[in-house]
């Protein structure tokens, strides 16, 4: 009886062919955004977390705590201000510290972030669930040559450089800066392995070398025309500078590894309140989290915009169900004449309801896997997020169970109203 | 009291059903209407008022009368759909007017024939499928066929070239069939599983003459070799020397006195 019912449903779904799929696109589509949005939000909050592990504070000049974050390890925004070498190699000393990487932004190779550091980021800096650095190819810049590079993956595969390559790196960080370095091209000599994160899209230079190719740039300074003057007396017939010359006078921020992790605390404190140079010492897990807290606002108002189509596209398929439902009566009648009950005529119409539900479903989540094959690699260009194409997690087969049950409910009212005209109209049927 | 069983033909048919021994009556009735009254919800004065209306398994009864008498109504009751106030309708030997609406429904799956004025069948089912469609809500009528060892598919089939339905249409839409096509598909659907009774409601009014003729010709045909009742309500007098016994319904309705 069930299959008769269900294959009746079925067969009669395929008679009103056009508003059926039309109904079934809607909310196929909203359940695709609601997926979508539910993907996206748990894969940048999975992105964003997995950037960076294993480093304990991020010590960078006086802003905010997720300012300091975003530039240093993202590379989102500009620092506001840089703090001296001095500051470098005072918490080189510090009893507390095991380990640091300084880091130098502000140039750029092609829209790509150059960063000068130290060998040492090979070593130290983690990702994920504390995965080191892998070389692809090649292997690290040394600190003893100049004009050394290890790039990103990303950089790799878009701009289809090889080691051995020469790339000319740009002051600023437009893709079209003209301010280039055209002098002093730098040697790709190892690419690393892809980590989805924003290492992937970096071009790794050691500070000695952004030094050196920064010598006589800007406006000078006294320090730079000091530099200069030692420049020409020293070295200007074989134009070649020594490393030992070009000390960096300042970095953007440092990532520090402690040696035990209750010393953190401590450390982070001694460095907020340091009065000889001002900084600012983030732990890194603190700072996401405030960052989660600003977000999740946003977050949680798209996804409930998310579900409010899901819910007008449920509704619209009980409006085509209830409005298919008066051209029906004929149908009503004839299967109450041949023995079918108030109950079983209704049962069509939850039946009807709930199949057209799980249709959408199951094309709204093929929708959704599309977009997210199209849509990934385009979220990772802007914005650095790397969506996993993945199986459904438990979230999201919650949320679709959730939405075929509001088909069940969906499916109600039109019964209900079905069971009355069952009633009232019996074997007479008024068209 | 009119007693109209008296005016009917002896049925020289084996009885179905009805026949069962232990059962209330003598004489097999198929339907057995006592003391019906009913009007409808909101109404005060009764539609239908009848004392006692029975139709003898076998029987072809054709039930006459001007719209607005209770024709529909008294079909109604027939079927189970509607329970009269008062009164009693035993169909089959069965005590319709006391069972519960599921079991009505499970009844006239099981042993009502019905046939409506137009628009019997679903769009979209193909003619064979609205045939044997009756079979899939009645056990009944699926063990009937069982027991003559045949399946819904050869019965649909034979009761179809039976009504002489071209075999192209037979798995076609039945939008592709003529009004006179689709009603004897009805009946075909109606017949299917041999129930003891088959109710039509007006099913030549949308026919013209020849084949409202061919049409009657062919159900009476097959009701009679299947040993069913037949119960037909029209308002065209014409068709009054196609049935064993007519009824005028206004003389039977007290409730329009």
């Amino acid at each position: 009886m069930l299959n008769t019912l269900i294959r009746l449903s079925v067969k009669s779904l395929q008679n009103r062919r056009l508003t059926v799929i039309l109904s079934v696109l809607t909310i196929s589509f909203s359940v695709a955004l609601l997926l979508t949005v539910e993907r996206v939000r748990t894969e940048a909050r999975s992105s964003f977390s997995q950037t960076i592990s294993g480093t304990d504070l991020i010590v960078g000049a006086p802003s905010g705590d997720i300012q300091l974050l975003l530039y240093s390890v993202f590379h989102l925004g500009n620092a506001s201000n840089n703090i001296s070498w001095r500051q470098v190699e005072r918490l080189k000393q510090a009893p507390e510290v095991d380990w640091l990487i300084p880091l130098a932004l502000g140039d750029s190779h092609r829209g790509y972030r150059v960063v000068g550091t130290e060998s040492g980021y090979f070593s130290h800096y983690q990702y994920g669930r504390k995965q080191s650095l892998n070389f692809a190819d090649g292997k690290m810049f040394s600190d003893d040559h100049l004009y050394e590079a290890v790039i990103g993956a990303e950089v790799a595969q878009t701009l289809g450089y090889q080691t051995g390559q020469e790339i000319i790196i740009a002051h600023g960080l437009g893709k079209n800066s003209f301010q280039e370095h055209g002098d002093k091209p730098f040697r790709i000599v190892g690419i690393l392995e892809r980590t989805g994160t924003p290492v992937d899209r970096s071009v790794l230079v050691s500070l000695q070398s952004l030094e050196a190719v920064h010598v006589g740039w800007g406006a000078p300074s006294v320090m730079d025309i000091r530099q200069r003057l030692k420049q020409n007396s020293l070295k200007a017939a074989n134009k070649t500078l020594k490393a030992e010359d070009l000390t960096p006078k300042a970095v953007t921020a440092i990532l520090v590894g402690v040696k035990k992790k209750t010393q953190i605390f401590r450390l982070q404190r001694k460095l907020n309140n340091q009065k000889s140079e001002p900084v600012q010492a983030v732990i890194p897990g603190v700072a996401l989290q405030q960052i989660w807290q600003l977000v999740s606002v946003a977050e949680n108002a798209l996804l409930i915009v998310a579900g409010f189509v899901v819910i007008s596209g449920l509704i619209g398929l009980m409006s085509v169900i209830l409005t298919g439902l008066n051209e029906r009566r004929r149908e009503i009648a004839i299967l109450r004449s041949i023995g079918a009950g108030p109950v079983q005529v209704m049962f069509l119409l939850v039946a009807e309801a709930v199949l057209l539900t799980i249709a959408g479903v199951v094309f709204g989540t093929g929708i959704f896997y599309l977009l997210q094959i199209v849509m990934a690699p385009l979220v990772y260009d802007h914005w650095g997020i790397w969506i996993q194409v993945s199986a459904l997690s438990l979230t999201e087969l919650k949320l679709l169970s959730l939405i075929s049950l509001c088909g069940l409910l969906v499916g109600i009212w039109p019964g209900v109203r079905a069971y009355r005209i069952s009633l009232n109209d019996g074997l007479s049927v008024r068209l | 009291m009119v007693n109209l069983s008296d005016a009917s033909t002896e049925s020289k048919r084996p009885l179905s059903e009805a026949s069962l021994p232990g059962q209330k009556n003598e004489i097999a009735y198929v339907m057995d209407l006592n003391q019906i009254h009913y009007h409808w919800p909101g109404q005060q004065q009764p539609i239908l008022s009848i004392d006692s209306l029975q139709v003898q398994a076998g029987e072809s009864v054709f039930i006459y009368g001007p719209s607005g008498c209770g024709k529909s109504t008294l079909l109604s009751l027939m079927a189970g759909v509607l329970v009269p106030d008062q009164g009693s309708i035993h169909v089959a030997g069965f005590e319709l007017s006391s069972a519960s609406a599921a079991r009505r429904d499970r009844f006239r799956a099981d042993h009502i024939g019905f046939v409506f004025q137009q628009f019997n069948l679903l769009p979209y089912l193909s003619v064979i499928d609205n045939v044997t469609l009756a079979c899939r809500f009645s056990k009944r009528r699926q063990q009937r066929l069982k027991d003559k060892s045949v399946t819904p598919e050869q019965e649909a089939r034979r009761l179809l070239a039976r009504l002489e339905i071209p075999e192209a249409l037979w798995n076609a839409g039945v939008n592709h069939l003529s009004i006179g096509q689709q009603q004897r598909v009805a009946v075909a659907r109606a017949m299917i599983g041999s129930p003891p009774v088959i109710i039509a409601d007006e099913p030549t009014s949308a026919l013209d003459r020849h084949h409202r003729d061919q049409f009657l010709t062919l159900l009476t045909a097959e009701a009679c070799d299947s040993g069913t009742s037949l119960i037909f309500v029209s308002h065209d007098e014409d068709l009054v020397r196609h049935f064993s016994r007519t009824l005028f319904l206004p003389e039977v309705n007290q409730a329009l006195c």
